[in-house]
């Protein structure tokens, strides 16, 4: 728009035109290859080849400003860019020529004033402006600051939303779940996770083959019962602990974790270990599922001790 | 993230300086009143004269050093545009006036219309700006007042333009073209006249009657000239240096030798391109502007002498630089013309000398050249010297008041007083100022005021 409201300010429609129309253009008595910096022409000849190679110089610039710019990562630090790019060879040429009008020893007339004082009082602010939002940096509330941390994990909740399907998939295969005490999730410390052996399974990949011998051979309810997915979902949830709302969030988690050996006779007997409970948080964290193994082939039971409850891993 | 942080602030603080500087500087070149208040800053007041060892330090276009003298190992071209560029530094505060006169120019309709045009004898075309101000007891003692109160007719400057116009049309054309810039001249309070004239001896004799007939109109006097005028000129102030407050030449004809004492003359020369065939012509006008900045006043040290390579307004009768240094060297000589250092051994030549010195002028024989002018003028200065109250300020005021009829009458007594009065009417200074450079003329004034108060 701004180079069709040039053309038919200037009357440049034809090429010839535009060349003519450049070479006579005057703003204060200078010419186009003065405002831009590449001296005072002597002939019409000199004059042509000072602003081919000045204007394709500025030309190559900017292609290699926009070139830069298509490689940047997002589309906030692209714009950023792009005024921090535009802004300073702008105000640049404003000051520079500024700087040459005061220091030169030309008589203005009045529109000649009027002229330089319109195209200052756009262009300054506007160049200000520009520069100030490309160099500008966004103060981050801690809030603001957690919920971004949140978004860019990588675990965050729309990740686990996708791969959510499969866990429910295969939560549903499962007919029965593990059974644990409602809102009490089991916990994802590395105390649990490495100190409770019994309560805690590990990975099937990484169960003992002896461990697994001892395990009793006929225990397809007990496979039903198995909280395989609570592994994943614990090494998972553990990787997280450099986001600090996950770090909260772990935490509370941890406060509700159940410690399998300590649940009792009467938890057990209100809270039958047939009965399958999910301990599901907003859809976070489903511990009962094993997205890698066969249900049939891995998994852990829940036996009843005189301690308490022992998880108790099987194949 | 600091590194970004500290772009913005690096930013922030450079694009805030730049635009002070932008905004100084813009002030300076488009508002009339700053630019004149920065050159006073730069340069203390006319009286007092000195650098400001502040804005010294921030390399302002009025601290520009002007080129001392002629360098044997630089071209004649390359000094000339030294002396150019030096100018245009130097009168870079007129810039806002030159736009003005320009504007002015353009938009101008009528320009004489409110001004008197009147015949003063022998000169035709007087064009006065109409200040009048009431007389007071000194100019009814003068004879230049019946009585006081009496409305008296100043202006603050004359500037004649001199012109080889022989008949009556070309003379009016001339005029009619000259009109706006007269124009623009007389509302800054300064008369103007149109002058043909052939020789150097109508010439002088014209301009002594204009200085003695009408004082008050003519105490400033400033002559522009363009080609064998300009030359025209050059040979009167190098006979009667004293009558001229600044001579502007525009293209001068042939080289004239400069006066051998001190000028008070400020000199303007105006080149419209360089020819290098012309040394001898660039070598005798280069001398003027160097020896015209011998001063030991800060102003016409700067401004005294000047030479400039015409650049812009080739359709304009006066070029617009000339135009600004007229008005800044009548405004100067207003305040300044009193304290205005003046030579002791000034001597006027005869105009008949001319003839032969210029065939001599670049030997250095000019001054055995030298021929007292035995003028009523300075035999009367010499006759009123009275032995008492005889000091170095009465001397000076005499001689720069030389062709003034009313000084010539007053006694030492009245004169010391007179000064006395205006010296301290300018403030303390001002009176120190004088005290320290004449003692006795303090001392003659103050038992004068205590006798006669």
């Amino acid at each position: 728009m701004a180079f069709m409201g040039a053309v038919i300010e200037f009357n440049a429609l034809s090429l010839e035109n535009f060349t003519q129309v450049l070479v006579e253009f005057r703003f204060m008595g200078y010419s186009v290859s003065e405002i831009l910096g590449l001296g005072k022409p002597d002939t019409v000849a000199d004059h042509l080849l000072r602003l081919k190679v000045g204007l394709g110089a500025y030309i190559g610039l900017g292609s290699f400003c926009l070139i830069i710019t298509s490689f940047l990562p997002s589309q906030r630090i692209q714009i950023k860019f792009l005024s921090f790019a535009i802004s300073i060879p702008l105000i640049a040429l404003l000051f520079s020529f500024w700087f040459r009008f005061i220091h030169d020893d030309n008589t203005v007339t009045r529109e000649d004033k009027l002229s330089l004082f319109t195209v200052t009082l756009f262009t300054y602010p506007g160049a200000v402006c520009i520069l100030w939002y490309g160099l500008h940096i966004k103060r981050k509330s801690l809030n603001e600051g957690r919920g971004k941390g949140y978004a860019d994990d990588p675990l965050s909740p729309r990740i686990r939303s996708e791969i959510q399907p499969p866990i429910t998939k295969i939560e549903q295969e499962n007919s029965e779940k593990v059974v644990l005490s409602e809102g009490q999730p089991p916990s994802n410390t590395e105390e649990n996770l490495a100190g409770n052996d019994k309560g805690v399974p590990p990975r099937p990949e990484d169960v003992d083959e002896n461990l697994l011998t001892t395990v009793g051979e006929d225990d397809t309810t007990d496979q039903e019962n198995l909280p395989v997915g609570a592994n994943e979902a614990m090494d998972v949830d553990l990787s997280q602990e450099s986001d600090p709302l996950e770090e909260s969030s772990m935490g509370e988690e941890e406060e509700a974790s159940p410690n399998l050996n300590s649940i009792t006779q009467d938890e057990e007997a209100t809270t039958p270990s047939s009965t399958p409970v999910e301990y599901n948080k907003e859809n976070e964290i489903t511990d009962d599922l094993n997205p890698i193994g066969e249900p049939e082939e891995v998994g852990a039971v829940v036996e009843e001790t005189d301690e308490g409850a022992e998880l108790v891993i099987k194949k | 993230m600091i590194f970004k942080r500290i772009l913005s602030v690096s930013c922030g603080i450079m694009i805030g300086f730049l635009t002070l500087y932008i905004l100084e500087g813009a002030c300076f070149r488009l508002v009339e009143t700053y630019s004149s208040k920065r050159l006073s800053w730069a340069w203390g007041n006319y009286l007092q004269g000195s650098i400001n060892p502040m804005l010294s330090k921030l390399g302002l276009d009025h601290f520009a050093e002007p080129p001392k003298a002629i360098v044997d190992s630089l071209s004649i071209e390359g000094q000339i545009l030294k002396e150019d560029d030096y100018s245009s530094k130097v009168m870079s505060f007129s810039l806002p006036k030159r736009d003005r006169f320009l504007e002015y120019l353009s938009t101008i309709d009528d320009p004489l219309g409110e001004f008197d045009i009147r015949d003063f004898q022998m000169l035709r075309g007087v064009v006065t700006p109409g200040l009048k101000r009431p007389a007071m007891f000194e100019d009814v003692r003068d004879g230049l007042a019946r009585r006081e109160g009496d409305l008296l007719e100043f202006a603050e400057g004359f500037f004649i333009f001199l012109t080889s116009a022989s008949s009556n049309s070309d003379y009016e054309d001339q005029f009619a073209e000259l009109e706006k810039s007269f124009s623009f001249l007389l509302n800054n309070g300064v008369a103007c006249l149109l002058l043909a004239t052939e020789s150097l001896e109508d010439l002088m004799g014209k301009i002594s009657f204009l200085k003695a007939s009408y004082p008050l109109l003519a105490e400033n006097l400033v002559v522009f000239g363009r080609g064998e005028q300009a030359s025209l000129i050059m040979e009167a102030c190098f006979a009667r240096p004293s009558t001229y407050r600044g001579i502007i030449v525009e293209n001068p004809s042939r080289p004239v030798p400069m006066p051998v004492e001190d000028s008070r003359a400020w000199f303007l020369a105006i080149e419209d391109e360089f020819s290098p065939g012309n040394r001898t012509q660039n070598m005798a006008t280069l001398s003027w502007v160097i020896k015209s900045r011998q001063s030991e006043f800060l102003y016409p040290s700067r401004l005294g002498g000047l030479l400039r390579i015409r650049k812009e307004d080739a359709e304009v009768p006066i070029s617009s630089f000339a135009v600004a240094y007229a008005l800044q060297c009548i405004d100067y000589f207003r305040v300044a013309s009193i304290l205005y250092p003046q030579s002791h051994g000034a001597q006027e030549k005869k105009p008949s000398t001319f003839k032969s010195l210029n065939r001599k002028m670049m030997t250095k024989a000019t001054t055995s050249q030298d021929v007292k002018l035995n003028t009523p003028v300075s035999s009367f200065a010499e006759k009123i010297e009275e032995p008492t109250y005889s000091c170095e300020m009465v001397s000076e005021y005499r001689r720069i008041h030389g062709d003034d009829p009313s000084v010539k009458r007053l006694s030492n007594r009245e004169l010391v007083l007179r000064i006395g009065r205006s010296f301290e009417s300018m403030g303390e200074e001002v009176m120190a100022q004088i005290d320290s450079k004449d003692p006795l003329f303090i001392r003659f004034y103050l038992s004068i005021k205590e006798l006669d108060p």
